[in-house]
């Protein structure tokens, strides 16, 4: 019965997908709110992803300068219940300067100037993005007087007020945001899922958790040394390849002949990574050649059963999903202390919908099979779970790989 | 690690194959484990990689770094002896320090510029660089001294440029047809009028007499007197001046035809441009030398750039 009710959560977040971005953290936006005496500069980052995905709604977004307009116009600034006006910056310029940012990225500067100054009643607005994309996250920082902090702007505060003594986004802010990335991450709710095909009573549940949590504490312990970061684009493409490897190890406790799963789906991914290295993405091969020495050698480990290396994919995504703040964080080049606290509320937000996850569906299964006791088409169940999920996952991984 | 033996003696083949794939060993976890980790291990050298370095000390080399963009104490030093005009071991401490404020203000200003995108909106950034690509590129070839023997070539091919002006002082006497004092003279009797007059001058007749009695008027166009040939180019036409130059001194032209009558020119002053020989040219030869090669190397340089770019043209657009 429990195998039935997580194959449909499993079809259903299967169903569900469709969403344009693989995290919810993706669909992001920056802004550095520069005050210095009566004038407010604002630098307006936007990814190219999102900024294509505005094109796709009712604003033409079809030259750099439209997009400029179109922040322009969504932007304000007020001080002391005054409006605070966008300043014409000189020569063909007009209100909005472009700025070079880089190829993944468009950047806009707009000057307000407040008359009366900006010493009291300072109020920030951002209404860019919001109303297409309710899910939006607005990273924002704020500098004054040598002193920074970080803020966010989301569909539900779009207006920031600035005192004399700013304040950063309190933390529980950054654990609602881990919360929404998690709840709208169909691979992440996908292998939260599907793992618990592979749990046998409430101890391994325990334990399947403990192995999450761990790789997020890893994760936050490598980002916060900054000694390495991911490439975003691979980081995903290796969930999806997660999810699929997931599929694998339900499969392989219940197939008579587990050398299949064992080797083949190793041979598969090396295989994927040989056609890879061929079309010159050298750092993709590598994390697919990756993958199916730890697929095959878990596969083999895991064919055995009894030993819990089942639960080191768990930490694996863990350890992933970790990186996703940082990751988004990046093209803010925040300070590392700021930066850990964002991301500690963040990993402490997945943290929490993960065990609701994983626990609500445990809990109901729970519940009903003390009143259904005899209805438990495991073996049917499984299969059709696998399936869904190595299509997800390798359907993700491919994807994503040669986006 | 523990090998046990199949036992697949008296089963047919498909059987065995069966039995072969379903065979679970008795082995350790250390095998598995190894390959867990290295897997994991690739993976993540490829899925991560090493973040930037965030500079917190100046490395060896340089004097200042400015938002991580380092100011190389080789440029501090050349820029304190040409700003300051004295040996760097005599620059004070001082005028170090402002000088090297000096060029982090110049970096952040540049920085700056290159965020504002001024290399794709702003003309003089835009002439600026492009003048310093094609001095770059110039640099190498300029470096090499031309010797004589490529100086004298490159002057025997480009003799025309060394030719000294001429100069020239011309009368234009018109025979206006058609005017309002000879509206029934066809251009036919004009011809035989000046055919005449041109006769008359050739044999010794005044201009003024021939002007007088053939209806001729002076043109206006050489008001000057004597003029350098490009100004006499200039005024006498495309369509007299030909006609000017093949003229010595004192001598008088066939009649002309231009579009305000005919037109004989009496030559009475001519120098004739001369050419320079090559010692007295060789300074012009020389910068003109260096300047054909530095064109050469930038249109060198420009194909080269042509054929890695990808240049699409508008449909109707040519270049």
């Amino acid at each position: 019965m429990r195998g039935v009710l997580l194959a449909a959560l499993c079809l259903f977040a299967c169903a569900a997908q469709g969403a344009p971005l693989p995290a919810g953290t993706a669909n992001v936006s920056y802004t550095v709110w520069t005050v210095s005496g009566s004038s407010v500069l604002l630098k307006f980052l936007l990814p190219t992803s999102v900024a294509q995905s505005l094109t796709g709604a009712e604003v033409p977004v079809l030259t750099t300068r439209k997009l400029g307009d179109y922040i322009l116009q969504h932007v304000e600034v007020e001080a002391a219940g005054r409006p605070c006006p966008a300043v014409d910056q000189g020569y063909d310029l007009g209100k909005v300067d472009p700025l070079a940012v880089g190829a993944d990225m468009y950047g806009f500067e707009i000057l307000f100037r407040c008359a009366g100054g900006t010493a009291s009643g300072l109020v920030l607005h951002n209404h860019a993005v919001f109303a297409l994309s309710p899910g939006h996250i607005d990273f924002a920082r704020i500098e004054r007087d040598g002193r920074a902090v970080e803020q966010l702007f989301t569909a539900g505060g779009q207006r920031l007020a600035v005192g004399v003594q700013m304040s950063p986004a309190p933390f529980g802010s950054y654990v609602r945001l881990g919360i929404m990335h998690l709840a709208f991450a169909l691979d992440r709710l996908c292998f939260l899922l599907g793992s618990l095909l592979l749990v046998r009573g409430r101890r391994q549940a325990g334990y399947a958790f403990v192995a999450l949590v761990a790789g997020y504490a890893a994760s936050l312990l490598v980002a916060a040394s900054g000694w390495v970061v991911p490439r975003p684009a691979l980081l995903e493409a290796f969930m999806g390849f997660m999810v699929a490897l997931l599929a694998a190890l339900i499969t392989l406790r219940e197939l008579q002949r587990p050398r299949v799963a064992s080797f083949g789906c190793p041979v598969l991914l090396a295989g994927l990574a040989l056609v890879t290295a061929l079309t010159h993405a050298h750092w993709a091969a590598l994390a697919l050649f990756g993958g199916a020495v730890f697929a095959g050698s878990l596969l083999l480990e895991a064919s055995d059963g009894g030993r819990p290396s089942w639960l080191l994919p768990l930490g694996v995504v863990g350890f992933l999903d970790g990186f996703a703040l940082p990751a988004a964080l990046a093209p803010l080049n925040l300070p590392t202390r700021p930066q850990l606290w964002m991301t500690v509320g963040f990993d402490v937000g997945a943290v929490l919908l993960a065990a609701l996850v994983m626990s609500v569906p445990l809990g109901v299964y729970a519940v009903m099979r003390t009143r259904v006791s005899r209805l438990n088409p495991r073996a049917l169940v499984n299969e059709l779970a696998a399936a869904c999920l190595g299509g997800l996952g390798t359907f993700w991984l491919v994807s994503r790989l040669y986006a | 690690m523990n090998m046990a033996t199949p036992e697949i003696d008296a089963e047919p083949a498909r059987g065995r194959l069966a039995a072969l794939l379903a065979y679970r060993p008795q082995r350790s976890a250390l095998l598995p484990s190894i390959g867990i980790a290295a897997g994991l291990l690739i993976a993540a050298a490829g899925v991560f990689h090493r973040a930037p370095p965030d500079r917190g000390t100046v490395p060896a080399g340089y004097a200042a770094l400015v938002n991580q963009k380092g100011i190389l104490t080789s440029d501090l030093i050349a820029q304190s002896v040409a700003e300051l005009g004295k040996p760097f071991a005599d620059v004070t401490s001082a005028e170090r320090a402002r000088v090297l404020h000096e060029m982090i203000d110049e970096e952040l200003l540049v920085q700056r510029a290159l965020v504002l995108d001024l290399p794709e909106t702003t003309t003089e950034v835009r002439e600026a660089m492009t003048g310093g690509v094609n001095a770059q590129v110039a640099a190498p070839l300029l470096a090499e001294q031309p010797t004589d023997e490529q100086l004298r070539a490159y002057y025997d091919a480009h003799r025309a440029k060394y030719t000294a002006d001429g100069s020239m002082n011309v009368r234009d006497l018109v025979l206006h047809i058609g005017g309002y004092e000879n509206a029934d003279q066809s251009m036919a009797q004009a011809r035989i009028d000046a055919t005449e007059a041109v006769y008359q001058l050739r044999s010794g007749a005044a201009a003024d007499y021939v002007m007088e009695h053939f209806g001729f008027s002076d043109s206006g166009r050489m008001k000057f007197g004597n003029e350098p040939d490009f100004a006499a180019k200039l005024h006498l036409g495309p369509t007299l001046y030909p006609a000017a130059t093949r003229l010595t001194e004192g001598q008088v032209s066939d009649p002309v035809a231009d579009t305000d009558g005919l037109h004989v020119l009496i030559m009475q002053q001519r120098r004739m441009p001369t050419i320079a020989d090559f010692a007295a040219a060789r300074s012009a030869v020389y910068a003109d030398y260096r300047e054909d090669v530095a064109k050469a190397a930038q249109r060198e340089n420009v194909k080269i750039l042509r054929g890695q770019a990808q240049i699409i043209l508008a449909p109707g657009e040519s270049e």
